[in-house]
């Protein structure tokens, strides 16, 4: 008898895959040359420490191979990938001046309305460059620096120099390269000593150019007791033709700071997500990712944290839904770069028709790094045999002053925990519901409010017989 | 000349190269190096079948993690023996095989082939030492089969000297209703570079593999442990316990697989590692791989160093620092040495630890 399964519904992309005519100004041609980087620097009348930067970014995207593990790339062909595409319009921070087809876009989805409920500042990317910025003036009072990348880089050159792509050089990898090489847009973020921004921030990437890229760079810079919220989110139309976005993060948390930073991949189908995030955390400060990885063909994303102060901490939460199609291969790294740093990991995710759902991590102790402590635990629930799980952790340990404990657990939905509710008098399909509810529960309760919405949208089920 | 053996204990799916673990290599100089002529088998053992033309075949299709040290065992091998314990037999004491490697017998490459038939129930030991005064190389390749409802344990010590290298692989087929327990030490040599992969290829079939290891000095291990769930209802547990101490190196990849069709499967890796020495590198991988829902995956592994409220407590108790540490480091082993046959090995293993604990001090 075929089993019935448990449909966990896919979230409605309605608000997502709607498409706008393109509209562009000015877009480079497909393609990766010195030709299109120098193009795209003096169209953004970039400082030569800049292009200069590009090119050799540029010589060593050539240099680099694949890497040869993770999901297969072949797909990619970067002569097909338009790597900037600049709207018809210029960067305003004033609503109404948004052009109206790019307004109800961001109207669709909801960045407006938030910004006037829980937000201390918006930015709204569509395809290369930002077209809105704004901050609380109150905010600005207390001398926060909330903008844009290209603003950053004219008016606070000598920050951005000497923090641009340090965190993540060029020579990273392939797609650090390529960022290196065409990146633009993205956002700025400064918070001086001790400030403390209540409300947080929010940038939203909207990627519309059908074979375009999307290579935003976000710069977030936390001064000595500052504490932030930044939330990014991305979303782009469903096209045939392959999307590549490959963004960079950068933050910088000093002494006794601390950054929550959290993100939803939102992407099409016809995304391929290889994203970079970083975060270097000094003496008592503190990095909390939250990352939720729904969309795209394939993701490529590991925030990694540096712990390089005595007592800095990270936390990673994360939760993967890899549906048909998508080869989802997220996780974190971490490195104990100095002594009585802590690290927890929390990871989980959902795989069905057909979705591939990897968890990838590293955990790296330095000998310096004494008194150390990281927890890592992953679950995987896969809710059909199409679909696979799979987890790759590594730690690498080097002092014997540590505590280092890694918990993983594959499976499906325990019956036995099925039994238990229903003799306390829960139907069976209530019961069901309550136990994936109860699964994905620790991380929804760290999203912002507006995608822990999204997510209970994303595990409304309807329960016929068991999973699997 | 030295030769180089390449790709060895390939991490099943490789994962960043900056982290150094998808594989290992060793390089040795084999030039004049005598071929190992002893022989191993120190008595007859009546009711089982020995023979040096083996009747199994190393199968194409051997999972890659130990299929270059299959292919290089082959390339060098010097000694060759198929052991059948036959259909329905039961051995009443372990079969030993004692590989001695010295002077005049330094290289040993090995294939061995042991095929437990239906029903069948034994322990079969294979302990590999070498003298530190000569210039020693141990390659080998252990291939066993338990057919439908055997019941068989593999124990495998490596107790190579100090400057020493060894290279060993194991597969295991594991069929409906049979049970494998596989219990590999790592005691000796410079650098050791263990696989074993078993598959549990057969309804209702079972392994355990259980490991062992103590390392210190400069000493490195890489081992590669995996079971491959391809049947209903299979079971298989990996459990390790090791020790690190002074310069040690070591790296564990320790591999579930669940595979499609193998509905009921359950199975769980664990690792938990000692480390006594500030110097010492530990790196572990524990894959779990699933393509099939309806099973139940787990791992675990823990790092630390001696528990402080153990040690208060001996101490309290008048047992000196030192006495304190090396018994609370011991313990554990236990779940593993209590496993070890026959019991004079076991004292053995079990003093190589004490003896590396002694380091410690």
């Amino acid at each position: 008898m075929e089993r019935k399964k448990t449909q966990v519904e896919e979230i409605n992309r309605d608000a997502y895959d709607i498409a706008n005519p393109e509209n562009a100004a000015y877009k480079v041609d497909k393609g990766l040359t010195a030709e299109i980087v120098t193009d795209i620097s003096t169209e953004k009348n970039e400082p030569g420490w800049m292009l200069e930067h590009r090119l050799q970014s540029l010589a060593v995207y050539e240099r680099l191979p694949l890497p040869n593990w993770g999901p297969s790339l072949h797909e990619l062909d970067m002569n097909h990938i338009v790597t900037y595409v600049r709207p018809n319009m210029a960067m305003t921070d004033n609503w109404n001046e948004v052009p109206e087809e790019i307004k109800q876009t961001f109207d669709r989805l909801g960045i407006p309305e938030a910004e006037k409920l829980a937000l201390s500042g918006v930015g709204a990317q569509y395809d290369s460059e930002v077209v809105y910025h704004s901050i609380k003036e109150e905010m600005r009072q207390q001398g926060v620096i909330y903008t844009d990348m290209d603003t950053a880089l004219h008016e606070y050159e000598d920050i951005v120099k000497k923090h641009f792509m340090k965190l993540l050089p060029a020579t990273a990898h392939k797609f650090a390269a390529l960022h290196g090489a065409v990146w633009s847009g993205g956002s700025f973020v400064y918070v001086p000593k001790d400030v403390e921004v209540h409300m947080p921030l929010q940038s939203y990437f909207r990627l519309n150019a059908p074979g375009a890229g999307q290579f935003e760079h976000t710069l977030i810079i936390l001064e000595e007791g500052a504490r932030l919220h930044f939330i990014e989110g991305c979303s782009a139309p469903r096209y045939n033709a392959l999307n590549l976005h490959a963004g960079c993060v950068e933050l910088y948390v000093g002494e006794n700071a601390t950054l929550r930073y959290s993100t939803i991949e939102n992407w099409s189908r016809n995304m391929m997500n290889l994203n970079s995030k970083c975060a270097a955390v000094e003496k008592n400060g503190a990095i909390e990712w939250v990352s939720g990885t729904f969309g795209s063909h394939i993701t490529m994303l590991y925030p990694s944290s540096i712990l390089r102060g005595d007592g800095a901490r990270s936390e990673f939460t994360g939760i993967t839904f890899a549906a048909a199609g998508q080869e989802l291969d997220t996780g974190t790294k971490v490195i104990h770069a100095a002594p009585n740093t802590s690290s927890t990991v929390s990871s989980k995710s959902i795989s069905k028709s057909g979705g591939k759902a990897i968890y990838r991590s590293a955990v790296t102790v330095l000998p310096e790094a004494k008194n150390s402590k990281s927890s890592v635990s992953c679950e995987s629930l896969m809710l059909d045999r199409e679909s696979r799980s799979d987890t790759i952790p590594v730690m690498d340990i080097r002092n014997d002053e540590v505590d280092i404990g890694h918990e993983a657990k594959i499976g499906r939905i325990s019956e036995e925990t099925v039994f238990y509710l229903m003799t306390r008098g829960i139907g069976e399909n209530e019961a069901k519901a309550l136990i994936v509810r109860g699964f994905v529960e620790p991380i929804t309760k760290e999203l912002p409010l507006e995608y822990a919405v999204e997510m209970n949208r994303l595990v409304a089920l309807e329960f016929e017989g068991g999973i699997g | 000349m030295n030769t180089t053996l390449e790709k060895l204990n390939r991490l099943q799916l490789p994962t960043w190269s900056m982290l150094k673990i998808n594989d290992t290599a060793v390089t040795i100089d084999l030039d004049g190096m005598p071929a190992y002529g002893g022989n191993p088998l120190q008595k007859e053992y009546s009711g089982i079948q020995f023979s040096l033309e083996p009747a199994l075949e190393v199968t194409e299709t051997s999972p890659v993690i130990l299929r270059d040290i299959r292919e290089y065992a082959a390339a060098l091998c010097n000694y060759r023996l198929h052991i059948t314990i036959p259909a329905g037999f039961t051995a009443k004491e372990p079969v030993v095989l004692d590989f001695h490697l010295g002077a005049g017998s330094a290289l040993l490459s090995d294939q061995l082939f042991i095929s437990a038939e239906a029903g069948s129930s034994a322990t079969v030991v294979l302990r590999y030492a070498s003298d530190e005064d000569a210039n020693c190389f141990h390659c080998g390749y252990t291939k066993l089969h338990a057919k439908a409802d055997a019941n068989i344990r593999l124990v495998k010590a490596q107790r190579l000297a100090e400057n020493h290298t060894g290279v060993d692989a194991t597969e295991i087929n594991v069929d409906t209703g049979a049970a494998a327990h596989v219990i590999l030490i790592e005691a000796g040599s410079q650098k050791s570079v263990s696989s074993c992969s078993i598959q549990l290829a057969g309804n209702g079939a079972s392994a355990d593999l259980d490991g062992a290891y103590a390392v210190n000095r400069e000493r490195e291990l890489d081992f590669n442990y995996r079971i491959e769930y391809k049947a209903e209802n299979t079971q298989g547990n990996i459990n390790v316990r090791g020790v690190l101490l002074d310069k040690a190196r070591k790296v564990a990849k320790s591999t579930l697989d669940f595979l499609p069709g193998a509905a009921g499967a359950k199975g769980r890796e664990e690792e938990s590692v000692l480390v006594l020495g500030s110097d010492a590198v530990n790196r572990s991988a524990p894959l779990l791989l699933c393509g099939e829902d309806d099973v139940e995956g787990q791992h675990a592994t823990t790092t630390g160093k001696l528990d402080e409220n153990k040690l208060f407590y001996l101490m309290s108790r008048g047992v000196r620092k030192s006495e304190a540490r090396k018994l609370i480091a011991l313990a554990s082993f236990n779940s593993v040495l209590e496993k070890i046959e026959p019991d004079s090995l076991q004292e053995e293993i079990s003093s190589f630890i004490q003896e590396v604990l002694g380091d410690a001090d």
